[in-house]
């Protein structure tokens, strides 16, 4: 598939056109760009695509992409994605948010959802802090960092998401970054396509409460080795992760959730037959 | 000039290189217009106009690469099957430079160093082919760019650099939600 | 309709971020309150995080203001950029001055075809011809002019401000500040300065909930952040850890209402703060620590519902959230705050009866109060505090839930040999065993039930003011409005008016309602929703006179006391 050759769709047309609230500079911005150009490369049809979100700054993604989308209430994401997928296992289902929405208030929906295996795409972009309710600690914030809830840091170890993931039972676990859109772009594409539970946390700098985030894309870096479709050997490979590979870690091969509306009867059922005396 | 530049530079066909040069082009007009608006949303009506301007030039740039891939058939490639030396195409913005706040200076600045990066990725086409077409046309890319490297190095020269406070902001961001 | 008194000067400072207008807001309502007088101030925003259009509105005062006025006095645009998504909340008219630099683009038609007066001040040509000048001081010292402060006020505010950023800045901002003076010549009523007062106070409701909360003798908090509540959970972080207590920050607000609710079970005075969709998460808690009889107070700081709603903006639409929200007969408490001052009276209040009680208060609080910062008189100390009746001296026959005459039970705590028992949500025995039984429920029921009912709530149920037949009531930042607009009244009219501001809102005080509507024999009741949820409770559980209106509308559109003034001499003379 090409980018820029005669498609019927190029990346561009998967835009909204609404204007972002997000501050220039914002990571979310290079997100966004990926997402398109990842449904672009697939030549998925808008009207088939629903994007589901909670509350926060990333999940304000919805509203800026050209396809079907619920912006939900916090932390739910995952719940209202699961509840779509399994209603119309036709569509393709991505839900994203950010880091406090989704390993906060949504972590336990995060642990069920991967141990479903249910098919869909879950992006989190992560800044490691709440950045709409103006920069409180997040659970992937260092424990040293100061902030005016937790002064002089929240003394609790971070959340690592991919091993929450991968010991939960997604599909597909990998990491991105916002600046690398071309690497981005390739593992969303994958995600999307691969079946089951597609975990991708994205490394998204928030220039407002974390300057210092800066840095990341320096800190970067491809990971030692290719992905693995063994679930200890990428078990063994996250514990010594240093938080910047960036590429699939996993890819797996269990099988989806299987419950699905179906739209056809399958056995027929007299059910007041079943109330006669 | 590094050595992936090297090794990149050596595989090139003309219609690989026509893609690549194309691709550079439109995706600088997109980033462009996308922070002209972005910055016009915060009312930085300097930096708006800036990158309204440089979208246009790109878009010209863009033009004139498609009349000379013209006949060409050219390859289709995932984006992440593109040959860029770096993470980024060279004249993909570096978000982490750019700031609601940004002078005119600092947006020719990051203009200024997509240009560079795109006449360095040219210059090691140019010099690292053994095809002569690839060569010519991968040299006259070279010598475009470096014409807007020179009209970008003009144009610094009217601003002044930010002052040491340029991202004071004394209020602090709004929560929206 | 009356004129609003001389003695109110409103300003909007308006320009897209970066212009630092919230800044020369706050400076402005520190100058003024150097010089002896009130002020309000709040803050509007556009949908941009950083960078969009803000806007500081002032309103500055010669006596307490709770409110906004009717319109702006003075309306400064830094620029224009994106104004029309924010002039919304700013009404200005023939009798206005609009500021504008030249240099900019032009006054938007919506405020020019107002018939308000337009002066020019090159705003942006001023603060560059200061090294350092920034054009929002150029702007305070401009508006600070027009209202009366004196040069030295504006200057030390600026001092006080950005002493941190040094010497060189603090000059440099004066003498921006005081070319802005220069150009100022006044034509709009200027207020009368009084050097005199000293002690005066700034705060914000969400500060002085927190004040009321530390006073009342809470020492934990559970925090998860959601606008407008969030400043509470900051400004607690720090000061409760240094009065031994803490604040721990939860994963969500199921969690947040757990916590208070297990350090509670403990023994110390816990809470926690949310808005809208936290509280309804927090429901199911509340009920258990209903159940449980475990005293928690749950701020509230509403906003625009329903759902995410509008986070920014105040309504008064939680109150069936929090009356009926819980499933079951769960009888517990709602208080409101009446005013900012009034958040600190009442979150103390609130704290004293949660752990007098053993039950869940909920404080209404909203985001008008909560993030208004005013210049108020000292909010003096009140000898309001928490006491649970703690079970010391336990006998063999001890039972946590014991039936007793007030309906409260000797609490014993963890630590307390003997005591030992198991909470519960599930419905148990008065020795808090599991009970299914007839006998156990009803029993139990009514205990929670009378605990809460024949509370001595003593005068702070309402404030009352004014004998009249024509009775209002009201509550939360509502309140605060209708009693500027009764200010505004001719004194035949307000002699016949009464206002009662309610602070309880449960339980209902059938005796204490029915004296203070003695003689009364019209009622309007008046708040900010869409459905009139307290004149519908009111209807549903007080004797009320026959003649009973509404006056309700949804948020964001805050009432003014001007169209209040208008309605109610409508209302009287029907």
């Amino acid at each position: 598939m090409s980018a820029v050759a005669p498609c019927k769709l190029k990346a561009s047309d998967y835009k909204s056109g609404t204007k972002p609230v997000w501050c220039p500079g914002c990571g979310d911005y290079h997100v966004l760009a990926s997402v398109t150009k990842a449904i672009a490369t697939l030549q998925l049809a808008p009207e088939n695509i629903a994007v589901i979100s909670g509350i926060g700054c990333s999940s304000r993604l919805p509203a800026y992409l050209n396809s079907y989308g619920f912006h939900g209430i916090h932390g739910r994401a995952l719940p209202l994605a699961t509840g779509l997928k399994v209603a119309r296992p036709d569509l393709t289902v991505i839900c994203a948010g950010g880091d406090g929405d989704g390993f906060s208030i949504g972590g336990n929906h995060l642990l069920h959802a991967c141990r479903r295996n249910i098919d869909i795409t879950y992006i989190v972009m992560d800044n490691e802090i709440y950045g709409m309710t103006k920069g409180q600690p997040s659970p992937t914030t260092a424990p040293d960092w100061d902030t005016d809830l937790a002064p002089g840091g929240t003394g609790v170890s971070p959340f690592h998401p991919l091993v929450i993931a991968l010991a939960s039972g997604a599909n597909f676990v990998a990491r991105a970054f916002s600046g690398d859109v071309k690497g981005t772009t390739k593992t969303l594409a994958e995600a999307i396509s691969h079946p089951g539970f597609s975990f991708v946390q994205i490394l998204s700098p928030c220039v407002t409460f974390r300057p210092d985030q800066r840095e990341w894309k320096t800190k970067v870096h491809p990971p030692p080795v290719e992905f693995t479709t063994n679930a200890a050997q990428a078990a063994r490979r996250v514990m010594t992760d240093d938080g910047f590979n960036i590429g699939v870690l996993y890819k797996g091969s269990r099988g989806k959730y299987r419950q699905s509306v179906e739209h056809d009867v399958t056995v027929e059922r007299d059910l007041d037959r079943e109330f006669l005396i | 000039m590094s050595k992936s530049a090297d090794i990149l530079a050596q595989r090139f066909t003309l219609p690989e290189l026509l893609l690549h040069a194309l691709v550079i082009e439109l995706e600088a007009v997109q980033s462009y217009k996308d922070l002209a608006e972005q910055m016009r949303e915060c009312g930085n009506q300097d930096v708006a106009e800036l990158f309204e301007k440089m979208s246009v030039l790109e878009a010209e740039h863009a033009a004139k690469i498609r009349q000379q891939a013209k006949g060409v058939e050219l390859p289709e490639l995932s984006p992440w099957e593109f040959r860029w030396s770096g993470l980024e195409p060279p004249e993909n913005i570096d978000l982490a430079g750019v700031h609601y706040l940004m002078t005119p200076h600092q947006a020719l600045d990051l203009a200024l160093e997509n240009e560079m990066s795109a006449m360095a990725f040219f210059d090691a086409v140019a010099h690292d082919t053994a095809d002569d077409k690839v060569r010519s046309i991968a040299k006259e890319f070279a010598d475009d760019e470096r014409q807007h490297v020179a009209w970008m190095n003009d144009w610094l020269a009217k601003y002044p650099p930010p002052a040491d406070d340029w991202d004071y902001d004394p209020d602090p961001p709004a929560a929206i939600d | 309709m009356t004129d609003r008194p001389g003695h109110s000067f409103s300003v909007a400072l308006l320009g897209k971020g970066g212009t630092g207008v919230v800044t020369a807001g706050d400076m402005l309502l520190a100058a003024a309150a150097r010089c002896g007088l009130y002020g309000l101030m709040i803050r509007a925003v556009g949908p941009q995080i950083r960078g969009g259009e803000s806007a500081a509105l002032v309103r500055l005062s010669t006596s307490p203001v709770n409110c906004l006025d009717d319109r702006f006095d003075v309306l400064l645009g830094i620029d224009w950029k994106h104004a029309e998504r924010i002039i919304g909340d700013i009404t200005v008219n023939a009798d206005s001055v609009v500021v504008t630099d030249p240099a900019e683009d032009e006054v938007p038609q919506s405020i020019s075809g107002t018939g308000a007066e337009i002066r020019e001040l090159e705003m942006a040509a001023l603060a560059e011809s200061v090294t350092g000048g920034r054009v929002n001081m150029v702007a305070l010292g401009y508006v600070g002019c027009l209202a009366g402060l004196p040069e030295d006020a504006i200057s030390h505010a600026i001092e006080k401000k950005i002493a941190v950023k040094g010497r060189a800045a603090v000059e440099a901002s004066i003498v921006a500040a005081k070319l802005g003076m220069a150009s100022a010549t006044s034509a709009v009523p200027t207020l009368a300065v009084n050097e005199d007062a000293g002690g005066r106070w700034m705060i914000s409701g969400n500060h002085a909930t927190g004040l009321g909360a530390i006073r009342g003798g809470v020492r934990f908090a559970a925090a998860y952040p959601i606008t407008p509540a969030t400043e509470i959970l900051e400004w607690l972080a720090p000061r409760l850890r240094d009065a031994g207590g803490t604040l721990t920050q939860a994963e969500d607000e199921l969690a947040s209402v757990n916590m208070a609710i297990g350090a509670s079970f403990g023994g110390v005075p816990s809470l926690t703060a949310t808005s809208g969709p936290g509280l309804s998460l927090m429901i199911e808690g509340i009920g258990l620590a209903v159940c449980a009889e475990i005293p928690i107070v749950v701020v509230n700081v509403m906003r625009v519902g329903p759902s995410t709603g509008i986070p920014t903006k105040p309504e008064q639409s939680d109150f069936n959230a929090a009356v009926y929200g819980l499933h079951g007969d769960a009888p517990h408490i709602v208080v409101a705050p009446t005013s900012v001052s009034d958040c600190v009276f009442t979150t103390q209040w609130a704290v004293h009866l949660a752990e007098a009680t053993q039950a869940p208060v909920i404080v209404l609080s909203d985001q008008f109060i909560g993030q208004a910062n005013i210049v108020a008189d000292p909010i003096p100390a009140i000898s309001f505090f928490a006491k649970r009746k703690l079970a010391e001296d336990i006998g063999a026959d001890f039972e946590r839930h014991a039936i007793t005459a007030d309906g409260i039970s000797p609490m014993p705590l963890p630590g307390t040999r003997g005591g030992q028992y198991t909470g519960d949500g599930l419905e148990h025995s008065a020795a808090a065993k599991p009970s299914g039984s007839i006998e156990d429920h009803n029993v139990q029921l009514d205990k929670r039930a009378r605990k809460i009912a024949n509370f001595d709530y003593g005068q702070h149920w309402a404030d009352i003011e004014g004998d009249g037949e024509l009775a209002i009531v009201s509550w939360g930042s509502t309140a605060s409005v209708i009693r500027e607009a009764l200010q505004r009244l001719p004194d035949d009219l307000a002699a016949r008016l009464k206002l009662i501001s309610m602070r309880l809102l449960l339980p209902v005080r059938q005796d204490e309602m029915a004296a203070a509507l003695d003689g009364v024999k019209r009622l309007i009741v008046i708040e900010q929703n869409h459905t009139g949820q307290l004149y519908r409770f009111l209807r549903g559980w007080y004797d009320l006179p026959a003649d009973v209106d509404t006056l309700h509308r949804p948020g964001p559109d805050v009432f003014r006391p001007g169209e209040i003034a208008a309605k109610l001499t409508q209302w009287s003379e029907r």
